[in-house]
């Protein structure tokens, strides 16, 4: 069952890179986010209720309801245009973050992987946090470079599935508190980077140079 | 201790948020250097010692602590006077924020530098990017919006790269791992680690930590931060900050040296360095802001820094060194530039000049901080750079060592001739408002140069309680 969620959250990396509506970016992360609660509930299985709850509050709560809803209201109250306008052609895109999960498919092999790591949940989360990067430089609205940003959260999540479900407490406290971060931060502001740049986007942040 | 620390410091902070007078803030923020000056003495008293299970009080921590404390005391003096209010907004909640925010990076910082567990370091790394990022907003313009987000986004990204390093690392622990992530137990088991999965961890953990040291990948959007916040969090930002990247770097790079990518990690390291010095002797050619000038001076110090890492031996203690009088020099003239400001209006390097004309104090104190940031003597840094290059001499790193001091003739002829002109020759674009002849207030005038002479102090003759804290 996991693999074939894993499977699908690699097929919306590429559906992400041919989707053309912010929208549709926005229902991407709300799947990535039950993906991501599915595969940490089936990898966790001897897990306690508290680390349960913060499973939960991280994956299902924050990743696929209060994200893509924080992001799709800043969508709406900014007029951003619907349009995801990437600076690179989306075949091209396609053609890439395909490259990025067969390359990473293919790279494991030759790293010395132990008992402790699964091969899948890394080719994932490696292919995530790569096309993440990836796509944050293809676009140029501000907001989808929060997606984006969400999405190479995503891919360190599964990686810390991938070390076989015994992250220590602390590191599991981390990554809430990332998660929390870029909701109160990242969303937030942008509603400033709004007030001062037309149509949210970043290529209006580019004043402060030598 | 820790424990009242956060909470007092929490409860400060909330306060500051809370207050709408200008007096009460500017009396809570004496009750933050008075707590920030408790917690370094009585680390200082209890070396060694470990409190709240991941926190010690280990000699660089508390060496930070006490740049901190004197660096964050001269900050907060120089804000109750220079705090620029745009009119369009409350002066006195503007205030409280700025103190508010001030106050959660101080914390940030000090529970970073004492932090002896690597997650608990990279949370606390996370709150400083929180605090800093509203002290980088402070004055609510495009260019601090663009910044502000720069800053933020850069830092998010950075620290995801960090925690996907970590990750890694229990990976190399195999099943070590459940014995927690505690410096002590890393580096107990850094010679059984992984060596491949600790090289990887390494790298993303030296890429993560980039952006809060300003090195070479992710320095830029520092230096955008550090010329759109108010200039006294501007010095902030460029020496204690810089300071926690580095302090949860090096401990993590402990690690590293006792494991079989020791040499390797070396180079990494090494090449970070000269890479940064490339950029930053790049970028100092052609700047146009005394701000950014000093922020890409900033890239540079923390290379050379890492060279000393890099070649180990005394060049680890003096790279410590290097760290620390840096902060004192950096935050000095990052607090002299609002004084440009109040003179010029601007900090254009093109539209200010003949400095001498309109200040002497103020000229000896950018003279000084010239001299001292380009390591000449008598600075600090000329020793601890002295220092740094012996060490990579002891390593037979005889091209890097040429290469480097390439790179750093060049900074230091970019940095002289930007400074120099603007002491004492006329601008090239002068200004069609006439500069004014602004007197310098005495609390800010013996502390700018409080810190220069600590600077200079700490190379000169470095006291047997520095040197037994870093050793």
């Amino acid at each position: 069952m996991n693999t074939i969620l894993l499977i699908v959250f690699m097929i919306t990396l590429l559906y992400f890179s041919v989707a053309n509506r912010l929208m549709s970016y926005v229902s991407i992360l709300v799947l990535q986010g039950l993906l991501v609660c599915g595969v940490s509930l089936l990898s966790l299985n001897d897990m306690n209720l508290v680390n349960l709850g913060i499973i939960l509050l991280e994956t299902l709560i924050v990743k696929a309801i209060l994200m893509p809803y924080f992001i799709r209201r800043v969508i709406l109250q900014n007029n951003i245009t619907r349009e995801a306008e990437p600076s690179v052609p989306n075949s091209i895109s396609l053609a890439i973050t395909s490259a990025i999960i067969v390359l990473t498919y293919i790279a494991t092999y030759y790293v010395p992987l132990n008992e402790r790591i699964n091969l899948l949940y890394f080719v994932t989360a490696l292919s995530a946090i790569l096309s993440g990067l990836y796509f944050i430089a293809t676009r140029r609205k501000v907001i989808t470079h929060v997606i984006c940003y969400v999405i190479i959260e995503n891919g360190a999540f599964i990686l810390s599935m991938a070390v076989g479900g015994e992250m220590p407490a602390m590191v599991n406290l981390g990554v809430l508190l990332d998660v929390l971060v870029s909701v109160f931060l990242l969303v937030i502001f942008i509603n400033k980077v709004g007030d001062v740049t037309e149509d949210g986007d970043v290529g209006g942040l580019t004043t402060l140079k030598d | 201790m820790i424990l009242i620390y956060l909470i007092c410091a929490i409860a400060l902070g909330a306060t500051q948020f809370v207050i709408r007078n200008r007096q009460m803030t500017h009396i809570v923020a004496m009750g933050t250097i008075l707590l920030q000056w408790v917690l370094t003495i009585y680390a200082t008293l209890h070396r060694d010692e470990t409190d709240l299970f991941f926190f010690k009080y280990d000699g660089l921590g508390i060496l930070m602590l006490w740049a901190l404390a004197i660096i964050s005391s001269v900050t907060m003096l120089h804000s109750t006077r220079y705090i620029p209010t745009p009119i369009q907004y409350d002066l006195n909640r503007m205030t409280s924020q700025y103190y508010g925010a001030m106050q959660i990076l101080m914390m940030a910082l000090s529970a970073a530098y004492l932090s002896s567990h690597i997650a608990m370091t990279w949370i606390f790394i996370e709150v400083t990017t929180l605090s800093a990022s509203a002290l980088i907003f402070y004055r609510r313009d495009k260019g601090s919006v663009e910044a502000t987000w720069k800053y933020v986004f850069a830092c998010s990204i950075s620290l995801v790269l960090v925690y996907v390093g970590i990750l890694l690392i229990t990976i190399a622990m195999q099943q070590n791992a459940e014995e927690g992530l505690s410096f002590a137990t890393l580096e107990k088991y850094a010679s059984t680690m992984d060596e491949f999965w600790l090289k990887m961890s390494m790298i993303f953990i030296l890429v993560g930590y980039s952006a809060k040291m300003s090195l070479f990948p992710m320095f830029t959007a520092g230096i955008d931060a550090k010329d759109k916040a108010p200039t006294p969090a501007a010095g902030l930002l460029s020496s204690v900050l810089m300071n926690a990247g580095f302090v949860a770097f090096y401990r993590f790079y402990k690690v590293m040296q006792l494991s079989a990518a020791c040499i390797w990690a070396r180079y990494v390291v090494l090449g970070i360095a000269i890479v940064s010095l490339f950029v930053a002797a790049v970028y100092l050619i052609r700047v146009h802001n005394v701000k950014r000038l000093f922020a890409y001076s900033s890239v540079e110090h923390m290379a050379v820094a890492m060279l000393g890492l890099a070649a180990g031996g005394i060049g680890t203690i003096y790279c410590i060194l290097h760290v620390i009088i840096h902060s004192f020099v950096k935050s000095s003239i990052f607090l002299h530039i609002a004084h440009i400001y109040r003179v010029y209006g601007t900090k254009q390097l093109s539209n200010i000049g003949r400095y001498i004309r309109y200040t002497g104090v103020g000229t000896t104190i950018v003279f000084l901080a010239t001299i001292s940031i380009t390591a000449m003597p008598p600075s600090g840094l000329f020793f601890t750079e002295l220092m740094i290059f012996k060490s990579m001499i002891d390593m037979h790193w005889w091209i890097c060592l040429a290469v480097v001091l390439i790179l750093l003739t060049v900074i230091v002829w970019a940095i002289s001739r930007d400074m120099f002109s603007f002491l004492f020759q006329k601008p090239e674009e002068p200004i069609e408002i006439e500069p004014k002849s602004v007197n310098m207030p005495y609390g800010e005038m013996i502390g700018q140069l409080l810190l220069l002479f600590i600077a200079i102090w700490l190379g000169i003759y470095t006291p047997s309680f520095v040197s037994d804290l870093i050793l």
